[in-house]
Formats: C-alpha cells, sequence, structure tokens
C-alpha cells in the first residue's frame, strides 16, 4: 500500500497526459505547447524545491508570494540602472528574507506558519511601495533573457544542485533528521538552528531567483506580481506527493512532478476549453483526489 | 525502492534530453515546423473563428457583461470566444495570452494590468504569429507604444475618453450649481484614474468651481467613506464629490458620509462605471451624474479582431479607437438605459453583421470609428426605436 | 466460564510477522501475566484485544460470544479497558477531559459541555483510586510521565471493566504508583473481574499474577502457574534455551586505566545538582546512581552539552577542550544515550539507516559527498554488531520492538567509534536478552579502553556492572563506592536517602 501510494503522483503525472492528450488530439504533447508548460512551470519547480527543504524539516514557508513580488521590484528597479545588477540583486533579497525568517523560527521559537505569514504581509507591502503601487517595466533588452536555452539550464542546474545536496550531503541529511525528530536529530549532533536558518536561506535564494526569471518573463515587476505564489507552491507540492506535515518523508521529486502536474493542468484545461469559470472546481477537485490518494493517514496518526 | 530509483532516472534522462537535444533540433528544423504550421491554420479557417480573451475576473457586474456581450457577437457572426482570467496579475496574463494561443485561438485580446506587460504579450504573439488586440486600455509609455507599434501583430486598442469623461461629470456638477468641489479617486500611475482626474480639473477651472481637496489610492468603500467625512468636515461650503472609479466601493462608502451627514441633495456627487442599480441612486438624489455602460468597448476591439482575422483588415496599421461611455444625470435616463441597453443587445444581429467586411463590402475603418464615436443613450434608441 | 477466548490471531506488520497463531484464555477473576522479550508480539495482542488495531486473521470470544471490537470505545462499550505502554493521554486537553475522552455526553445539556460538573467527577475518580495529587483541570501535558499514566490508570478503571489490560507500565511508576497499581488489581480480582498485566520485571509477575502466559516470535508458547515458579525458570521459557546465571560482571575488582578522560569540576546547575566533581577513566565503568530526581539525569545532559551549567567545567583530556554544547561534545569523542528513547534517542519516522549514520556523517563525506553505499555499509555493520533484528536497514524505527530501538540508539555511537558513552538508563523497559547484551558490550567497551558512565535508577545493575558507583542525593554526591564482591543495595540507599 506504501509503495503504491509514493507512485501516486506518477501515475496522476501520467493519466493527466493521457487524458488532455486525447482531449485535444495530441495538441498537448507538440513540441510548441511543451515548451509552454516548460515557460509556465520553470519558477513554479524552483520555488517548490526550494519549500521542500523547508518543508523537509516539517516547517512551513508562505512568505513566497510576497518574496517573488518584492525580489521582482528589487530585480526591475536596479535593472534600470545596470542590468546585471538585477540577477544578484534578487537573489541577495531572497537570501535576506530567507535568513530572517530562519532566525525569528529558530532563535526566536515562533512557529514557522507564523513568521513566514507575518514576512509575507510585510513584503507585500514593501512590494506596493517598491512599485508605487503600479508596476515597474523592465529594459526591453532583458526580454530576450526569457529564452528557452537560459531558463532551461537554470532549471537544471537547480535541480542536479538540489538533488545532490538534499541525497547525498549531511546537509539534506541533518534536514530531514529534524523533520523526523527534532530532539533526536539534535541528540545525535545536528546543528538544529544552524540547519533551520540554512533551509529559509536555501528556499529564499531560490525564490528570489524565481522573482528575478518572473519578472524577465512578464517584463514587469507589479505589486500585485506572486499574490498567491506560496498557495501554488503548496498545491503542487501536495499535488506532487509531499505530505502537508513535511517531515523526513519529504521529497525533491515531489516539487518537480507537482509543479509539472499544475502547469499542465492549467494549460490542459484551457486547450480543452473548459470554461473558466470550471477551471478552478476542477482543480479543486483534482487536489482533493491528490490528497486523499497520497495521504498517509497512518504515519499522521503515529506523529501525533 | 529499487525500480522506483530507476524510474525517476529514467524520467530525469527523458526531461534533459527534452530540454537540451529537443531543442536544438527543433532549432534546426525551425523552418520544416512553420511550413507544417501554416498548413494547420489553413485547414483552421474552415471551422469556426476563435477569439482568446484575458478577462481580470468573470464575477464582477462589469466583467460578466463584458464576456456576455462578447459571446453574443461571436454567436452572431458563427465565431467561438474563449475566456480566460488573470486576476490582472502580470505572470497570469503572460500564461493566458500563452495558453490561449496554444489552444488555437486564431485571435488574442486582453485588458492590461500595466503598459509594461505589452512588450511581452506583443512578443509572444509574434512570435505565435496570432493577431492582438487591447480592450479599455491605451499604451502611455512612448517607448512601450513604439515597440508595440513596430510589430506586425498588433493591431491596436480601443479606449475611452477618460479625459472627456472627467470633463463632462465635472460640467454635470457645474450644471447642478455646485461651486466648491474634492475629488476622491484611486490608484496614482493608472491611466485611467489619472486621465479622469485631468478632465474634472480642465471642467471645474474652465466653468469656475474650486477644487478644495484630493485623495488618492481609494480602492473600497471604508476609506472612501473615511476620507469623504473628513473632507465634509473640514469644508463647510463643499457642495460636490467627484469619485474618480475604482468599482462600486468608494462610490457607495461616499454615499454612506454624504447621507451620514445628512447632506444629501446638498452635496452633489459625480462617479465613473455605474451598476445596475443606478437608477435607485439618482431617484434618491445620492448621485447626480454617472458615466459607463462601456463594456461595449471589449466589443469594437473584438469586431477589429474579426476583420483581421476574416482576411479583411480594416487597417494596414496600428490603430486606436476612442469611444465615448453613456452619461446618466436623471431617473429617466437611467430607466431608457435598462430598457435600451441592458435588456437587449446595444446593436442587433443586423448591425453587427454590417461591421464586417464579409457582409458589407464597403465597411472601412472610420465607419467604425464613427459607431463607436457615436455610442451613447440616444443613439442606441435612436437606431433600435 | 472464560471471560475471554482469543484463538488463532494472526497479524503482519508492512514485512514483520508480529503475531501467528496467538491464543490465549483467560478465566474470571483471574490476573494474568503477560511476558516474553521485546518484539515478542505482547503489545500487538492486547492491541488487537482492546480494539486500538485488528487482526489480520482469527477470532475472540468474551463470555462465549463473538468480539470484534472496531476501536478503544468499541472495547470500552464490552468493559475492555487498557493502560498502553507509551504515551496514551493527549496534550492540550485537562486531565478531566482525558479521563473521559468519548464520554462527554455525559456531562452534556443542551450542547454545551458542563465542565465543573466534569472536573468534580474526575475529581470523584481519582480520589477512589488513591490519587490525590492530581488536579482535574490541570493540562495533562503539564504532569509527570508517572501521573499521566496514573490518569491513564484511573480512564480504564471507571468503566468498571471485567478486563482490564496493563501493558508494560510499572517502570514508569514510582513505589507509591505501584502499590496504586497492585492494590487495584486486587480489588479487581476480588470483585470477580480479570487482568491481564505485562511487565519485564518478572519478580513483579510472579508474586501478583496467578498464571503466565508466555510468547515467543509472536506466537503464545505456553501457560503457566505462577505458584512455585521462580524467576530463572520463567525466564528459560521466554528465551527458549538454557541462560547463564548472571548477565553482570564476572569480576568483583574495580579495574582502569591511570589515564583521565573526561574531566568533571565543580559542575553546578542551580536546582538540579551542586559541586560535583569527579574523574572518567579509560577503561573505566562508572555509574551514577540515586532517586529519579537527584539531579543525575540533567547531569548527564550538561556533560553531552545539552544543558548548560551555571558554573564548573567539563573537559575532554583529548586536547583539555571544554564542552560546552552538544557540537563539540561530539566533537570530542561523547556519545549519549538518552533515557527518554522514542522522543530522544531515536528519529522514529527514519530508517535505521539513517538513525545509525546521522552522527558519523562528518566522517563517511568525501568533500561534501555521502556515498550511498558507504552509508549503507556503516549502517549493516552497526546492526549486525548488535545483531538488531529487522526485516533491512531502511525500516522505519517506528516499526522495531523496544529493545531492538535501543539497539539502533546505541550503534549510532558504535559506529561513530565514540571514546566516552554516557548511557542513561540503558534498560529501562527492555527485556532479558537486550539486557544481557547491552551488558555484555559495555565489558567489551571496557576492555578496548573506552569509558562508559552509566546512570541508572537499578542499584542491582549499578553493582552489577561499575567499576565505581557515584552516588547522589538532592544534586550532591553523597558517596563513591568502589566495585566489590560484598557491595549491597542497602548498603547503597542509605546514602540515597
Amino acid at each position: 500500500m506504501r509503495g503504491f501510494k509514493r507512485i501516486v503522483p506518477y501515475i496522476g503525472l501520467v493519466l493527466i497526459i493521457v487524458l488532455f492528450s486525447a482531449l485535444t488530439g495530441g495538441k498537448l504533447l507538440s513540441f510548441r505547447n511543451l515548451k509552454l508548460i516548460f515557460n509556465q512551470a520553470v519558477v513554479l519547480i524552483i520555488g517548490c524545491i526550494g519549500v521542500t527543504f523547508v518543508m523537509a524539516q516539517g516547517s512551513l514557508d508562505l512568505s513566497q508570494g510576497s518574496l517573488l513580488g518584492i525580489s521582482g521590484a528589487m530585480a526591475a528597479t536596479f535593472a534600470a540602472i545596470t542590468p546585471g545588477l538585477s540577477l544578484p540583486l534578487a537573489i541577495l533579497t531572497g537570501i535576506a528574507v530567507g535568513m530572517i525568517n530562519g532566525t525569528l523560527l529558530a532563535f526566536f521559537k515562533i512557529p514557522s506558519f507564523i513568521v513566514t505569514l507575518c514576512v509575507l504581509f510585510v513584503l507585500r507591502g514593501l512590494t506596493v511601495i517598491a512599485t508605487h503601487s503600479g508596476s515597474i517595466p523592465l529594459p526591453f533588452a532583458m526580454l530576450s533573457l526569457d529564452n528557452f536555452r537560459i531558463k532551461a539550464s537554470i532549471l537544471v542546474t537547480v535541480i542536479l544542485a538540489a538533488y545532490y545536496a538534499y541525497t547525498y550531503t549531511s546537509l539534506g541529511k541533518n534536514m530531514r533528521a529534524i523533520g523526523s525528530g527534532e530532539t533526536s536529530a539534535r541528540y545525535s549532533g545536528v546543528p538544529v538552528e544552524r540547519m533551520k536558518v540554512l533551509a529559509y536561506l536555501i528556499s529564499g535564494l531560490l525564490c528570489g531567483l524565481c522573482g528575478w526569471l518572473n519578472v524577465v518573463r512578464t517584463g514587469a515587476a507589479d505589486s500585485k506580481t506572486g499574490l498567491l505564489f506560496e498557495l501554488d507552491i503548496l498545491t503542487a507540492l501536495v499535488l506532487g506527493g509531499m505530505p502537508l506535515t513535511g517531515g523526513s518523508s519529504a521529497k525533491l521529486q515531489s516539487a518537480i512532478i507537482g509543479g509539472l502536474m499544475l502547469a499542465l493542468l492549467s494549460n490542459g484545461m484551457v486547450l480543452v476549453g473548459i470554461k473558466a469559470e470550471l477551471q478552478q472546481a476542477v482543480k479543486g477537485v483534482i487536489f482533493l483526489l491528490a490528497v486523499y490518494l497520497s495521504f498517509e493517514r497512518e504515519s499522521v496518526v503515529m506523529i501525533k | 525502492m529499487k525500480q522506483h530509483k530507476i524510474f525517476c532516472l529514467v524520467l530525469t534522462v527523458a526531461f534533459s534530453l527534452m530540454l537540451f537535444g529537443g531543442f536544438s533540433l527543433f532549432a534546426e528544423q525551425a523552418p520544416k515546423a512553420e511550413k507544417a504550421e501554416k498548413v494547420e491554420k489553413v485547414e483552421k479557417a474552415k471551422g469556426p473563428y476563435l477569439f482568446g480573451v484575458s478577462i481580470w475576473s468573470d464575477s464582477g457586474p462589469l466583467s460578466k457583461k463584458v464576456i456576455s456581450n462578447l459571446r453574443y457577437a461571436a454567436g452572431v457572426l458563427g465565431a467561438e470566444v474563449e475566456v480566460a482570467v488573470d486576476g490582472f496579475k502580470p505572470d497570469n496574463q503572460v500564461s493566458n495570452i500563452e495558453n490561449l494561443i496554444a489552444r488555437g485561438c486564431d485571435a488574442v485580446m486582453i485588458c492590461n494590468c500595466t503598459d509594461a506587460v505589452v512588450p511581452k504579450i506583443v512578443k509572444l504573439a509574434d512570435e505565435a504569429g496570432v493577431p492582438l488586440a487591447l480592450y479599455f486600455r491605451k499604451i502611455n509609455d512612448p517607448e512601450i507604444k513604439k515597440y508595440a507599434e513596430s510589430s506586425p501583430y498588433f493591431i491596436g486598442n480601443v479606449h475611452e475618453d477618460e479625459v472627456a469623461v472627467g470633463y463632462n461629470l465635472g460640467s454635470a456638477l457645474a450644471d447642478k450649481g455646485c461651486r466648491n468641489a474634492v475629488i476622491i479617486n484611486y490608484n496614482k500611475g493608472d491611466t485611467t484614474a489619472e486621465n479622469r482626474y485631468k478632465g474634472y480639473k480642465k471642467a471645474f477651472a474652465e466653468k469656475g468651481i474650486a477644487l478644495l481637496g484630493e485623495q488618492w489610492d481609494i480602492l473600497d468603500a471604508e476609506p472612501a467613506a473615511n476620507a469623504a467625512e473628513s473632507f465634509i468636515a473640514a469644508f463647510p461650503e463643499l457642495d460636490a464629490i467627484a469619485v474618480g472609479g475604482g468599482g462600486g466601493g468608494p462610490l457607495s462608502g461616499t454615499i454612506r458620509a454624504v447621507k451620514n451627514h445628512n447632506k444629501i441633495g446638498r452635496i452633489r456627487i459625480t462617479a465613473s462605471d455605474f451598476g445596475p442599480d443606478i437608477a435607485e441612486s439618482l431617484k434618491n438624489k445620492e448621485v447626480a451624474a454617472m458615466s459607463g455602460g462601456h463594456w461595449t468597448d471589449p466589443f469594437f476591439t473584438f469586431i477589429l479582431l474579426y476583420n483581421y482575422v476574416d482576411g479583411t483588415p480594416l487597417s494596414k496599421k496600428v490603430e486606436t479607437i476612442t469611444m465615448q461611455p453613456i452619461y446618466l444625470t436623471s431617473v429617466s435616463e437611467a430607466q431608457e438605459y435598462m430598457k435600451w441597453c441592458m435588456d437587449q443587445p446595444p446593436y442587433n444581429d443586423e448591425e453587427i453583421k454590417n461591421m464586417t467586411v464579409r457582409h458589407n463590402s464597403s465597411f472601412t475603418l472610420s465607419d467604425l470609428r464613427k459607431i463607436a464615436a457615436a455610442y451613447s443613450l440616444q443613439d442606441v434608441i435612436k437606431r433600435h426605436k | 466460564m472464560s471471560l475471554l477466548r482469543v484463538e488463532n490471531i494472526d497479524k503482519t506488520f508492512v514485512t514483520t510477522r508480529a503475531l501467528k497463531n496467538a491464543a490465549i484464555i483467560v478465566e474470571e477473576g483471574e490476573i494474568r501475566g503477560l511476558v516474553g522479550e521485546n518484539g515478542s508480539g505482547k503489545s500487538t495482542l492486547v492491541s488487537i484485544v482492546s480494539g486500538i488495531i485488528r487482526p489480520d486473521g482469527g477470532r475472540m470470544f468474551k463470555n462465549e460470544t463473538a468480539y470484534a471490537p472496531e476501536s478503544v470505545l468499541d472495547a470500552g462499550r464490552e468493559k475492555i479497558g487498557i493502560v498502553v505502554q507509551e504515551m496514551g493521554t493527549i496534550d492540550g486537553l485537562t486531565v478531566a477531559a482525558n479521563l473521559f475522552l468519548g464520554e462527554e455526553r455525559l456531562f452534556k445539556r443542551f450542547g454545551l459541555l458542563n465542565t465543573a460538573n466534569m472536573n468534580r467527577r474526575s475529581l470523584e475518580v481519582l480520589h477512589r483510586y488513591g490519587i490525590v495529587n492530581i488536579q482535574p483541570d490541570a493540562d495533562i501535558g503539564a504532569l509527570t510521565f508517572e501521573d499521566r499514566k496514573l490518569v491513564e490508570f484511573a480512564k480504564a478503571l471507571y468503566i468498571d471493566p471485567d478486563l482490564l489490560i496493563v501493558d508494560e507500565t510499572t517502570t514508569a511508576l514510582s513505589h507509591h504508583g505501584r502499590e496504586i497499581l497492585f492494590s487495584e488489581l486486587k480489588r479487581l480480582k476480588k470483585k470477580k473481574r480479570s487482568v491481564i498485566f505485562i511487565s519485564h520485571d518478572l519478580g513483579e509477575v510472579i508474586e501478583h499474577c496467578d498464571s503466565v502466559t508466555v510468547m515467543k516470535d509472536g506466537e503464545t508458547v505456553d501457560t503457566v502457574s505462577t505458584r512455585g515458579l521462580n524467576e530463572h525458570d520463567l525466564k528459560e521459557l521466554m528465551v527458549g534455551r538454557e541462560l547463564q546465571h548472571t548477565y553482570y560482571r564476572e569480576d568483583t575488582e574495580a579495574s582502569y586505566e591511570e589515564e583521565v578522560i573526561l574531566r568533571v569540576e565543580n559542575l553546578t546547575l542551580n536546582g538540579a545538582y551542586y559541586d560535583v566533581s569527579f574523574e572518567l577513566h579509560r577503561g573505566e565503568i562508572l555509574g551514577i546512581g540515586g532517586l529519579t530526581n537527584c539531579g543525575m539525569h540533567l547531569l548527564g545532559k550538561t556533560l553531552f552539552g545539552l544543558k548548560p551549567a551555571t558554573s564548573g567545567s567539563v573537559e575532554v583530556s583529548d586536547g583539555n577542550k571544554r564542552i560546552t554544547n552538544y557540537v563539540d561534545a561530539i566533537a570530542g569523542g561523547i556519545g549519549y544515550l538518552p533515557k527518554n528513547r522514542d522522543q530522544e534517542g531515536l528519529m522514529l519516522l527514519s530508517s535505521i539507516r539513517e538513525n545509525i549514520c546521522l552522527p558519523s556523517l562528518s566522517s563517511i563525506q568525501k568533500r561534501g559527498f555521502i556515498s550511498p553505499s558507504k552509508e549503507r555499509k556503516l549502517a549493516q555493520y552497526g546492526a549486525e554488531q548488535l545483531s538488531i533484528k529487522m526485516s533491512s536497514i531502511n525500516q522505519l524505527c517506528l516499526y522495531l520492538s523496544g529493545g531492538n530501538k535501543q539497539k539502533v540508539a546505541l550503534s549510532k555511537w558504535l559506529v561513530k567509534d565514540s571514546d566516552i558513552l554516557i548511557l542513561d538508563c540503558p534498560t529501562r523497559g527492555i527485556d532479558v536478552a537486550v539486557k544481557a547484551s547491552i551488558y555484555g558490550l559495555m565489558q567489551e567497551l571496557k576492555k578496548e579502553g573506552k569509558a562508559v558512565l552509566v546512570i541508572s535508577e537499578e542499584l542491582q545493575e549499578l553493582i552489577g556492572v561499575s567499576d565505581r558507583i557515584i552516588v547522589l542525593k538532592a544534586g550532591r554526591v553523597k558517596k563513591i563506592f568502589e566495585r566489590r564482591k560484598d557491595l549491597t543495595e542497602e548498603e547503597i540507599i542509605h546514602f540515597m536517602i
């Protein structure tokens, strides 16, 4: 049964692909459309990967939506001065926010849900200020950076680096140990506080990168940019088989599978021509189904 | 466990191959692919035309009316409309346009949330070879405007003359004898809000109304009520409040404040974007004049696009069409509006068909411009009586 | 007529066969002991009887009518109550709410819960069983483990059960708690009610039970009367082979090297222990004994750098390094086995491999890369060294028996090759076979020149294994005993109380 649950997300992905391919007469899998899905999924997948590190420790990161907004605003503001500054500044913003999140959680012992929710609000306010309640355009020249190859290389690099860190280094193992049992991990020598800050730092860094990618993609940093992005991330992760409580069973694959699934769903529903009014409802039903099928009731009961 | 790993590995390899190998392969075969696409497009022309519409919402009164009106017009012309909701967020707007193009739409239209998102959207339309037009919007940024106009697939835009809106409503206040006014407006930086403000100021200057104060960034009822109360308290001589816009919230908040101070009738209110309860508001003298009914704007964008898609473009250049909203200043006018514009389409089947070259070979861009400019309550009544 | 008849019960967890054809018959008015090594299926069997889990096959009868409980509440309706081995109360609720969990309707009127009434009833119930130090409106999370156990006990009793199951609870109880427990068991017997009593303390079982059922590898091997039964015979039944008479050290003199490996000077933690100084030598097993709250458990945590001392110092001789935090402690070669195995010693939701390798990650990594095969080998080595019973090293620790969990918790420090091992209650809630192997292991470590510090509440154990025993009373060192042949518990207790 556990084995079955582990492959539910894969089955779901294949099902969605098969279903929508059939409904669209193969249009879904045309190369142009695949490229499109990739375009829409890349930011989501990178965001999900960052949050996976946090969730592996059994914490949450809800600050992503506004972080996407503020790092985008930083990128656009500085791009107007020198385009070369935009990427480093977006990433630095992400790192700074991640450190704040992690520090508040690890040293001031405020629950992650509260910390990141508050940071979400604060950053949204800052984003509105930074964009003067409107939007900041990006220099035209930078639109060419929204290039398939650049994005593909970034995504593959991030996936490989994250997979390596998550699976083959003490960093990832320590983080998962915290998710499995914080006290026990500490008693086994895991520097718990440092790891917590690091996890949020990674999450923030990747979200900063997302902010830049997003601004380059849309050509504008807007006060509304990234609104509800944090929920998209959670939805994608759950679709990808991540337990909502996080913990050591968190898998990096969830980020990739989930991000792809969500992008496929949005794209597929438009391709099929499902009415806009119905799309949200369809997403909700699929989400519920995913949670029902992959939820490990047994172990959750055992956790508490 | 082992199988699981192998599965993941296969997936990863497939994915990377798709990304790198697939792309370079595609790049080499690009011309071929393009050819194939063209063939597809010719075939497609046989079926009904499909128009993609990205809209901020599908639940508000304005957006609902826009959608139903477009669906009606498309039905008359044997075309179809695909709607995607973007919540006025740039990333969603880009995704929507991508998806609508992928859906096979023959043309796409959008109410862009900011000028800044236009270059990207134009680029998408260019790459796909799909015509694009804006509704409710005008590009203010000269650089972005130049960029958009250089694209062969950017057809144009339709927008209201918002300066005229402000001017007309401001004049209406003067006609009712107002002398001391304030303006409550939404986002500073928003084109529509700024232009209405300009119009009001112009009217006030010409007709001798003093502008006592102004308050920006008001999007909801609560802050609007607070602002109005402060103004009423500060200026006893106040006899007019101009609400720039922002949906129904700011107006209802302003009305509430005026009511609380028992100044209904003594302080006159003007606003834009009237809703279904306009007759009631006018009857109770809560408002002096309002503009609205501009949900026909996307319809003109649609007509532009339809003629282009049908192979008979109305113009070879990028065109901007300006239309007038409807102004209502009395209860009887409001009742007429309900009867002639809401309960039946403002343009009947015959008139819609006549706006296409397919059914009316002599139809030209200047005809369309005239129709849009003439749009008013009297115009609709005259045509349909 | 038998009160409970259980036939041919089977149960498999993922890959582990927990019960095979288990059967038990309990008569009215009988106190039945249930013994067996860790992992022999005792807890699983009683969990099935009390409706916590459901069997894969087999039948049960209560008063000769078919009985198949779907939940604990179901079992409660059939008048079968249980006190479980692990935590059976719910944090965040009051004592009263825990006591009447699932029975709230008794106190409901017009849909509102009458809390005052419920508290009053709770106080009555608690007092009826001689539990007087617990307030019904207290948050249960604020109580000690023992008090929480007593609340559970009262909860199981107040439904006036025909059959009460007590699963390995006495290790958590003090003398006073045990007295309450056993007097209530006697009272139940008098009322013709029955009891199934699980314990690793065989002496206790023989003293208080009428008969004992022995389980081994998921099967019920034998049921014998306790009349004339001695502990040694019972052990043999459990292990299924001839036991050596003693599993303690055979030498009777202290022996350790000159070299001091850990030096503790004037260590004080206000409110816990004061002015503790001692030296730990290579090849020494040093025992620390005293009453539960004498400060020895916190002392252990300070030595490992988990609980900063108010003053004084802990130094590892290797480079004269002062230990102030746990990262330094581990780097200084210290390993620590906490008393609370499930919350502190193990990551239950991680695999055996992950648990064993965690402290050693820094030593098996190569330029940041941790090779999965190295990790596997290390875990395999550790698991084999202590012969941990498991389906594979990837099995989650959650599904291991108590003794095997303890072995995993120990193994991580063995593979780390720690020089100093601090063991806090290393044999708590563990069967004889694992106990023996842990004692054997301590002697092996001694031979290798490592140092072991054992903190224990069981004097027999301290006397049996230690070279020296430090006795703490109210946080102060009262006496240090050297190992000698005629050292007795009485002699030590004298300094404890």
